[in-house]
């Protein structure tokens, strides 16, 4: 191993993750210095203070002041932060690019020490965190963080903004399943500094919020979005509505990409279509109107968009056949699930435009499906297939084809495969998911056929029926066939990223955390008007991470009380 | 089809194609920098760092990966986890060597800057590092234990501060 140098073992560390990371770093004196300095590597570790590690607190603390890795991220999660914990941090979090408090209940000196001590941070994100103690702050001068691209606030206290200054800030997220009264006088201070946002997404359900980005006081409000997204249940409402409308007008030469999944009302949506610019939009598809098809009728065509991300069930023809008219130029359309009547649709009046379709599911294509050549199309994925698919009249006829992937196939489709191979001239990379087991045979198909192919990825969890000697054989001339262990699937096929992704794995994670249950919880009863439980009236909420979010409380809440029974009981 | 003469350090002469030669981005720099005549038959490129046996490894990877599409790196890219399970069965068979020859092809990839190469080969390491203890992977890699046991106390102590990612 000495033989190798620094430069090629970092190359073999930033393959590693965390856990393998410390094995690495135990071995020998000169790995635990290499990977303690790199941020690259760091970024593995994040520093962790929680109740767990600090619980002998004095013992404890006396330990942070001895440890000198360079950090890149750190977390703070259920603790109660004093300039105790702070002041043995400041030496240690200079070179900080993520900071993530969660369920943090901190003094205001200890925030605003942490905060000038942290002169490289580029991510913030709170998690119901608040200041300890009510005590309201001085006008003292504001803390100046020129690193910060992105802060996100999930159901904190805006107080603790008031310490905060000018940023550079590019992206904010709001989550907050109560805006306090008090949180708007905040909120409205800080936003008023950041003058350089372009992304903003707000899952908030009081209009209060929407009011302060519309307020009267709006014209000091300086940034122009070009990212936004939206989470409010009552747009519906004319008077809330108007506020949206107001708000999209005030960004409308700016904004570019617009996403929420929330019912909106007709007049919003004929804004959207017909007013704004955007170049890409995520929509609930059960929300789109679809009731009469008179309102598409008056709308005019609309060329801006060119990416259209549809999640919910796509069902009504109405709204297939309106959108569709709105937004023919649209070149990348991704469905969640939809219809073969809506399929016809979509099929019909923009087949010539597409250039990259994802499909979550498949629906079933009549047999009188006419071919469907779609002239343009160069990427297509789908989530599965199999023979009651019409696979061929989806895949065959696309003679531009350059990136096809499919995540799960459920039968033999060897043969199917194999005649594709000779319609697919201009195929370049192809990923065929578990449950596909090609041949020898087929696998040959692919490489002379196919004549531009130089990536064949298949997944399996048993042994290929085809020997090391056929695929050796079948590899080389630019055209490799990658074998992956079923496990892997995940990481290549992704669907379309919403705006809220980074944060909705942070909710996930927040599920299993046992005091959110009891806050989250009380937070629903003391507020009738705003009741995640409740979906019956709205069943288009499916999937909203927001709902997710809530309902996963319960279920892990049932499934921690279980742990904690068992646990009793054995002991 | 136009070849070209690499010399490796104990002085043996391969022959191999100019667009094999060219996965190596030292070998493109330096054909361009020394202005070696790309027809002249008798120049010969002296790679004074990979011996023969080596040399004669990173021929064959190169003339099999030759008509490979240059990766594009987006942005995306970046941020993506890097993979280790992405290694062709051909690749597989060809790194099925012994650790020193692993870690000379390593070094050859890294001085000769061939991109690919060099992926594979830290790829394959890692492999050989992941789900292992500190202690096989001594053993593994021959690494000597030089932590005094207060060191190693520091370590294993910060270690329980990290999370892991």
């Amino acid at each position: 191993m000495d033989k190798l140098n620094n430069y090629v073992l970092m190359e073999i560390f930033e393959y590693l993750d965390g856990s393998s990371l410390k094995c690495c770093m135990e071995t020998c004196s000169s790995w635990a210095e290499m990977i303690g300095t790199s941020l690259s590597t760091m970024k593995k570790l994040p520093l962790i203070i929680d109740r767990e590690r600090i619980s002998d607190q004095k013992e404890k603390l006396e330990e942070i002041k001895t440890l000198k890795r360079n950090y890149h991220s750190l977390i703070i999660d259920e603790v109660r932060m004093t300039c105790l914990i702070v002041t043995p941090l400041k030496a240690l979090i200079g070179n900080i690019r993520i900071l993530e408090l969660i369920h943090v209940d901190q003094t205001e000196a200890s925030w605003k020490t942490l905060l000038r001590n942290l002169s490289s941070v580029e991510r913030i994100t709170l998690v119901e965190s608040k200041h300890s103690n009510n005590k309201k702050m001085g006008k003292e001068e504001k803390i100046e963080i020129p690193s910060l691209k992105s802060l996100t606030v999930i159901d904190s206290d805006w107080t603790l903004f008031e310490a905060i200054g000018e940023t550079q800030m590019e992206e904010l997220k709001i989550h907050h399943r109560y805006f306090y009264p008090s949180d708007v006088i905040h909120f409205l201070e800080f936003l008023k500094l950041q003058n350089t946002l372009s992304s903003l997404a707000v899952r908030v359900q009081q209009i209060s919020i929407y009011r302060i980005l519309l307020n009267d006081e709006a014209c000091s409000l300086k940034f122009r979005l070009k990212k936004l997204a939206v989470t409010f249940k009552h747009w519906n409402d004319e008077t809330n509505g108007k506020y949206l409308i107001d708000f999209l007008d005030q960004h409308k030469e700016t904004l570019v990409h617009f996403e929420t999944d929330s019912k909106l009302s007709p007049k919003i949506f004929e804004h959207l279509f017909t007013k704004m610019k955007f170049k890409s939009m995520m929509l609930n598809a059960s929300n789109l109107p679809k009731d009469s098809t008179t309102f598409y009728s008056s709308l005019r065509q609309n060329h801006h968009l060119t990416k259209l991300v549809l999640t919910g069930e796509f069902n009504s023809h109405v709204a297939a056949q309106g959108i569709f008219t709105i937004y023919r130029q649209i070149k990348d359309l991704s469905i969640n699930n939809w219809t073969s009547e809506v399929a016809n649709d979509i099929l019909v009046t923009i087949i010539n435009n597409l250039t990259m379709i994802t499909f979550l599911k498949i629906p079933f294509l009549v047999e009188s499906t006419p071919e469907l050549t779609m002239a343009s199309l160069k990427e297509l994925h789908i989530e599965s297939i199999d023979t009651n698919t019409n696979l061929q009249s989806i895949i065959f006829n696309q003679n531009n084809l350059e990136k096809i992937s499919v995540k799960w196939i459920y039968d033999d489709v060897n043969e199917v495969m194999e005649q594709a191979t000779m319609r697919l001239k201009k195929l370049q990379y192809a990923t065929f998911g578990p449950g596909f087991k090609p041949t020898g045979q087929t696998l040959k198909a692919f490489k002379q056929n196919c004549q531009n192919l130089h990536t064949l990825e298949v997944f399996y969890d048993w042994n290929l029926p085809i020997s090391e000697n056929i695929l050796n054989d079948i590899n080389g001339n630019g055209f490799k066939v990658y074998q992956y262990k079923s496990d892997s699937a995940a990481v290549i096929f992704s669907p379309e990223k919403s705006m809220w992704h980074e944060e909705d794995k942070i909710f996930v994670n927040l599920s299993s955390h046992p005091t959110s249950e009891t806050e989250s919880m009380d937070d629903s009863e003391s507020d009738d008007d705003f009741d995640f439980g409740d979906s019956s009236d709205d069943d288009s909420f499916d999937n909203n991470p927001f709902y997710y979010y809530s309902d996963s409380d319960e279920m892990d809440f049932e499934d921690y009380m279980m742990r904690e029974v068992i646990g009793f009981l054995i002991n | 089809m136009q070849t070209i003469k690499l010399q490796s350090s104990d002085n043996e002469i391969f022959e191999c194609d100019l667009a094999v030669a060219k996965c190596s981005a030292t070998i493109r720099t330096m054909l361009e920098d020394l202005g070696i005549d790309e027809n002249s038959e008798d120049e010969v490129v002296p790679l004074p760092n990979v011996n023969s046996a080596i040399l004669r490894k990173v021929i064959q990877f190169c003339t099999y990966h030759k008509d490979d599409p240059v990766p594009s790196s987006t942005d995306d890219d970046e941020n993506k986890e890097k993979r280790t399970d992405d290694i062709t069965s051909w690749d597989a068979d060809f790194l099925k060597v012994d650790q020193g020859t692993l870690f000379e092809l390593i070094l050859a990839a890294n001085y000769l800057d061939i991109r690919s190469l060099l992926d594979v080969t830290c790829k394959t390491v890692a492999n050989m590092i992941k789900g292992k203890t500190p202690d096989e992977i001594r053993k593994t890699f021959n690494i000597k234990n030089d932590f005094t046991p207060a060191e190693e106390e520091q370590v294993r102590k910060e270690n329980t501060w990290c999370e892991e990612k």
